[in-house]
Parts: C-alpha cells; sequence; structure tokens
C-alpha cells in the first residue's frame, strides 16, 4: 500500500489506455479493507456488497479529479464511510425507524448470521459494536480493526485528533460495559 | 507492528477485557467474492461508458446485428400535423343518433299493451262461442242468476248488513232533527251564503 504505488496507478489511470487496467488494479489492491470497513457499518453481506458497488462507481468518476495532496486510502475511506452512512440514513428513512430500532435491526441481522455463536466472545464484541452510536461505531472500526491512526482518521472523518480519542474512550467503555453485563 | 503495538497498549489501557478479544473477523464473505468484483467492476463501468458493452457482453451475435428497424413508418406519417380533438373533417365524423324522447317510447308500449289485450279478448270470444264474455254485459247477465245463487252470495258475507239500502231514509229524518234546533234568522243567513244555484227548497 506504498504512496508510490498509488501514485503510479493514478498516472495510469489518467492515460485513457490504460485507465481500465488502473482502475481494476486499484479496486483489487482496495475491495477487502474497504469491504470490511462497510461490512462491520452495516453488518450484512448484501448491504455491503451494494455500498462497495456505488463507492467504486464513485471512484471511477471521481479519481481523474482527485487532488493528491491526500492519500488515496484516506480519500476512499472517505467515501466509503459516506456511502455507508448514506445506505443507513435511506434505510432508516424507508422503514421511518429511529436510530434505537436499526440498532435493534443490526442485532437481528447478527443473529441471523449463519455463523453467529453467543457463546464466543468475539460474536459479543460485535454485538456491543452495534449499541454504539454511528460516529463512535467508526471511529472504533477505524482503530480497533484498521489499526488506523488518528491523524488519518482526523483526515477521513474531519474531525480532530482530540476529539476522536475521547470517541474512541467511551466507545470501548461502551463496549466494554456490554460486554461484563452479557 | 509498531502502530499496532501503540493501538493495543492504548486499548489496554482503556479496558484490559476489551483488549483481551481476539481481534479476528467473525462474518464470512461467498467463496471468490474478491476474485470476481475487480471483474464485475470493471464490467459495470465498461458499461458506463460504452452501452454496447453490455449486449457484446452478454451476446456478441447479437451485438454485431444493426438496430436499425427493418420496418418502415408511412411516407411523412411525421411531417403531418396531429389532428387536434374536435376538429375533425366531414368524413371523419361519426354519424349522429338522435335520441328519442322518453314519452314516446312510453306510449307506444301501452298502445302495444291495449292492442294485445284487445287481440287476445277477441280471438278468445270466438274461439269459445259457449263460453261468457271475457267482458260480460252485467245488466243482461243479472236476471239470469237465480234466486238461490244470489241467496248463497249473500250469504257467504255474514257481516254485510243487506237490508240497509244504499239511499237511506233516516239520513233525512237526522236531518230534520238537526235543524229543528237552527233559529229562523241563522237559517236565513246561512242560506244567503249559498251559491245561488245551491239554494234548498
Amino acid at each position: 500500500m506504498s504512496s508510490q504505488d498509488d501514485k503510479e496507478l493514478l498516472e495510469n489511470f489518467r492515460d485513457p489506455s490504460t485507465k481500465e487496467k488502473a482502475y481494476t488494479a486499484i479496486v483489487r489492491k482496495y475491495q477487502e479493507k474497504l469491504y470490511w470497513h462497510v461490512r462491520r457499518l452495516v453488518v450484512d453481506h448484501d448491504d455491503a456488497n451494494d455500498v462497495l458497488q456505488n463507492l467504486f462507481i464513485k471512484v471511477w468518476k471521481g479519481l481523474e479529479n482527485f487532488r493528491e495532496d491526500a492519500k488515496l486510502y484516506t480519500w476512499l475511506y472517505r467515501i466509503a464511510t459516506n456511502e455507508a452512512l448514506s445506505f443507513l440514513e435511506q434505510r432508516k428513512k424507508r422503514f421511518s425507524v429511529s436510530f434505537d430500532d436499526i440498532s435493534g435491526g443490526m442485532e437481528d441481522k447478527l443473529k441471523a448470521d449463519k455463523d453467529f455463536d453467543a457463546t464466543k466472545v468475539e460474536w459479543k464484541l460485535q454485538l456491543a459494536i452495534q449499541q454504539l452510536p454511528e460516529k463512535q461505531k467508526i471511529v472504533f472500526s477505524l482503530r480497533y480493526y484498521d489499526e488506523m491512526p488518528y491523524e488519518e482518521m482526523s483526515r477521513i472523518l474531519e474531525t480532530s485528533e482530540g476529539a476522536l480519542k475521547a470517541s474512541y474512550h467511551h466507545a470501548v467503555k461502551k463496549i466494554e460495559e456490554y460486554i461484563l453485563n452479557h | 507492528m509498531k502502530g499496532k503495538s501503540i493501538i493495543l497498549t492504548e486499548l489496554e489501557e482503556i479496558s484490559p477485557t476489551v483488549a483481551q478479544i481476539p481481534v479476528k473477523p467473525v462474518f464470512s464473505v461467498p467463496d471468490g467474492y474478491f476474485t470476481l468484483f475487480p471483474e464485475r467492476m470493471a464490467l459495470i463501468v465498461r458499461q458506463m461508458e460504452d452501452p454496447n458493452a453490455e449486449i457484446s457482453e452478454i451476446s456478441p451475435v447479437l451485438a454485431d446485428i444493426s438496430r436499425k428497424m427493418p420496418m418502415e413508418a408511412p411516407a411523412g406519417y411525421f411531417n403531418n400535423p396531429i389532428p387536434i380533438p374536435g376538429t375533425y373533417t366531414e368524413s371523419e365524423q361519426a354519424s349522429v343518433i338522435p335520441m328519442r324522447k322518453k314519452g314516446f317510447n312510453m306510449f307506444a308500449i301501452a298502445a302495444s299493451v291495449v292492442a294485445l289485450v284487445g287481440i287476445f279478448s277477441v280471438v278468445y270470444n270466438q274461439m269459445n262461442p259457449g263460453q261468457p264474455a271475457v267482458t260480460p254485459n252485467v245488466s243482461i247477465e243479472i236476471p239470469k242468476v237465480s234466486e238461490q245463487e244470489m241467496d248463497n252470495f249473500l250469504n257467504a258475507f255474514p257481516d254485510t248488513d243487506i237490508s240497509e239500502p244504499m239511499s237511506s231514509a233516516t239520513d233525512e229524518i237526522d236531518i230534520e232533527v238537526l235543524i229543528s234546533d237552527v233559529n229562523e234568522k241563522g237559517l236565513q243567513d246561512f242560506l244567503s251564503d249559498l251559491p245561488d244555484g245551491n239554494n234548498a227548497n
């Protein structure tokens, strides 16, 4: 994931003769990281697939105008986060439900997963994450699973590092409380 | 690894419980998903750029066939102005069927019923000369009824007082009794209020 590689990919993308090849290489390089980031937010595979597809269509349309003052993966994470949040927002409007109901729906989706095992602490952790407010959920996911520095996270979420640290702290405490009580 | 250790240390400081949970994926992905996804995305963007790409991908044979329609519209069809409703030529207008008045129909039905009944009556009388007419004359038929038959008919209605005449003489007696208390002046006033033709004798 070196920046040199990304620079080369971007150059190839801007060349019409190598554009599609460079695009496929970008998809191949980032798809798994972005997929899991989205999947942790929307839970369901089909939903994650839809979001990921829309995300990469936006990449195709907007990559030519991408300014290289930011890293490519930061830009991709920002689109992925916004797409996932838009998806959840649309679903909330479509079913006219509150955030609490959405959390309940996510919990049901988790429990409906073919691999769900309530006795395993990893699944308890997933249930605990779904209880968090969306912003805390994103911050926890990026820090805990993607091991992202606050500096990068700050660029993606356009939030100060201090606020992100506080958000992560609250999220971890809430998760701990949930795991100890369930 | 350095970054990871910082994150782990941070997590252990906040919550040793959460830090002990192994970081491993719990969700599964369909087999071959990440192998096929880049190709699928390439196809999608190709279709976005070139509308023919989709049909070429599905059926190259169909993609090679010309899209020109083999049928033709009549010459000048699209040049003629579109007719405005209500502005048709005389030959295009449908014939107007006048609506008859409801009263005429009712009269025709009533006349038909009367004619049918009349014809039926005449035919019935001609076919049954020994039978009484459908519309017998009462003044002719009553004298033919015997006394015994009349008694039997009247006895069939026991509650009817057949001795009471149609015009009772008691009416006159009652009137005399009723007006006996009326003085002369009152009677004169009453008679003078009546129109000339109605003056009692």
